[in-house]
């Protein structure tokens, strides 16, 4: 049986190879042999799969789910381009209303996006080195593997992870089964082989992990807290981000590539959502952390969007000088030609906490004619009315 | 995934990560029409029907009171809560640090606050704000909130809270219970309870 599929699987490369655009990047490498087994095995395989495809259910039903066409089709394609065609459609992903950095990946083929992920990208070509990585966890079979590590139960911390959830690294991160230090260098590995045959430049995936390390220290030095990110405890699940970084950027420069970064392709599909994105990043109450996503998503080409985020960063910290920095920055967006109501709600609670209650009243009523069924209307009535 | 793990791993429900030790809280009976002064305050209520009140409190400013377990009708109360403090206890403070109270809050920023303190304590964003309306606490301009979220058990829960800050200082009632069923049945009482609250 597993023969047979792969037989079938090598062949579906093959018949697909000349559809992959090639000659869109100078030096672009060629797919790993796909082998395409993408159905359970063995008994072990089969129940590990049926489990998930119960967890699928659940999640497909889930409120937190985002089912936007665009968002999810965009998401698809991104891995199309990223690990190729062929190995694409073994694979469902699901984009979830999460503000952790995180993705993650079932045996069965069922991909998790968090929101909180999206957020930190700055560009397709990190989008799909991610999305990479997570693939070739499905790939090499890595949670059938640690399943049946743990089942031996031979293996210590592989059923520490999966029992107690071990945020991993550190940073939160937990990918589904918790896959250990060594399935997660292969991985990613694994994820910059993807991306030097895709057209996408190769450099992108090391850049992600430099940053996260920069977040983790800001939140550090704000919560008054050891820096982490260096080093690999031995209990950390995931390499730690510098030697990611690391190693990432050594097997890049093996594919020193000049392939697409796909600035605009990213920045247009995700700008109805990063304001969403943002203000669940907030409710986190890690005010350096989110400054520097900020600092980062902005760059130097600062648009609207991101003065009303910077905004909302220094109102819902709320300190007599971050208000003042607020009204500036929802007053730049308006001027820069924001139409968002947020950048007028934001505007009015300002002035009024700043106790600026007439203009803060007018900011309001303009809120309230941009988005007059508003969860807070009744209450934004009776502040313009008190003041 | 993560999800499921984080949230079996971390908070059901509101309601467990407030009692500190069920196993040592004892109940005593609140009648109905019994008026009482609940966390340590002079904000003084009156049980609409038959309630618990538990011997121990979550916080040294908090009172929490049920029907029929705090899984499935959870009331609470807090007075005084000052500047710098918190909803709940800070349990994780480097880790996930709780937002603090401040006595320049607008009635909106109040309902932030709690938004944002419920998602931090359930850990992630599904804490749901449904509607925003003026409101009074015991005679004093504030806020009335209504809330929805499912929780690491996949119950729905809806919640409502009253709230004012009086002298610097905010008082709060909230009352959560699952959608099915349990909500209905008591929240009218509850609203009832937060209308006729009066300071002492």
């Amino acid at each position: 049986m597993r023969s047979l599929l792969a037989t079938a699987g090598a062949f579906v490369a093959l018949a697909c190879a000349p559809a992959v655009q090639a000659g869109d990047k100078a030096n672009r490498a060629e797919y790993p042999v796909f082998t395409g087994a993408y159905e359970p095995e063995d008994v072990d395989e089969r129940g590990l799969w049926e489990s998930f495809d119960e967890v699928e259910r659940k999640v497909a039903t889930s409120k937190d789910l985002i089912r936007d066409e665009g968002i999810n089709q965009y998401m698809k394609d991104v891995l199309c381009r990223s690990v190729g065609d062929d190995r694409c459609n073994a694979t469902r992903i699901y984009v979830v209303r999460n503000n952790a950095f995180n993705a993650s990946m079932a045996p069965n083929g069922m991909m998790m996006v968090n929101s909180g992920l999206l957020l930190r990208m700055r560009n397709e070509a990190e989008l799909a080195s991610v999305l990479g990585h997570e693939f070739s966890h499905f790939e090499q079979r890595h949670s059938l593997q640690l399943f049946k590590r743990l089942r031996s139960g031979s293996d210590i911390a592989s059923i520490v992870s999966v029992v107690v959830g071990v945020p991993l690294g550190a940073f939160f991160l937990l990918d589904v089964f918790s896959f250990n230090r060594d399935m997660e260098k292969e991985a990613d590995v694994a994820s910059a082989d993807y991306l030097a045959a895709s057209p996408y430049a190769s450099r992108a995936a090391a850049d992600i992990w430099v940053r996260l390390i920069d977040e983790d220290d800001a939140r550090a030095e704000e919560r008054k807290r050891r820096k982490r990110g260096r080093s690999t405890g031995w209990f950390a699940s995931h390499p730690a981000p510098l030697a990611r970084s690391e190693y990432l950027a050594r097997a890049t420069a093996e594919h020193a590539d000049d392939g697409d970064y796909g600035f605009e392709r990213y920045g247009e599909t995700m700008d109805p959502y990063l304001l969403t994105f943002f203000e669940d990043q907030l409710q986190r109450n890690d005010f350096a952390a989110s400054k520097f996503i900020l600092d980062q998503m902005g760059g130097d080409q600062w648009r609207p969007i991101h003065y009303v985020m910077q905004g909302e960063l220094y109102r819902k910290r709320g300190l007599p000088r971050d208000l003042v920095t607020a009204e500036e920055a929802y007053r730049t967006a308006i001027e820069a030609g924001s139409t968002r109501p947020e950048a007028w709600r934001g505007l009015g609670l300002t002035l009024m906490r700043a106790r600026n209650r007439e203009q803060g009243a007018e900011a309001l009523a303009t809120y309230l004619e941009l988005a007059p069924d508003a969860p807070d209307a009744p209450m934004m009535q009776m502040m313009i009315k008190g003041s | 995934m993560m999800n499921f793990l984080m949230k079996s791993a971390a908070a059901l429900a509101l309601a467990s990560t407030l009692v500190a030790a069920p196993a040592e809280a004892r109940w005593r009976l609140v009648e109905a029409g019994d008026e009482r002064k609940v966390a340590r305050s002079k904000l003084v209520v009156t049980a609409p029907e038959d309630w618990n009140r538990a011997t121990e409190r979550p916080t040294s400013r908090s009172e929490i009171w049920t029907t029929e377990g705090t899984q499935l009708t959870e009331l609470m109360f807090y007075a005084k809560i000052k500047d710098g403090e918190t909803l709940f206890k800070r349990r994780q403070r480097k880790r996930n640090p709780l937002p603090e109270f401040s006595p320049d809050m607008l009635p909106t920023d109040l309902v932030e606050w709690y938004e944002d303190t419920a998602n931090i304590v359930l850990g992630g964003s599904l804490f749901e704000i449904v509607e925003v309306q003026p409101a009074t606490l015991g005679g004093y301009p504030g806020v009335h909130f209504r809330y929805s979220y499912t929780g690491g058990d996949n119950v729905a829960r809806l919640g409502e809270v009253r709230a004012a800050i009086i002298d610097e200082k905010l008082y709060l009632i909230s009352f959560e219970a699952p959608k099915i069923y349990y909500f209905d049945r008591y929240i009218t009482g509850v609203r009832a309870m937060m209308d006729n609250a009066r300071f002492e």
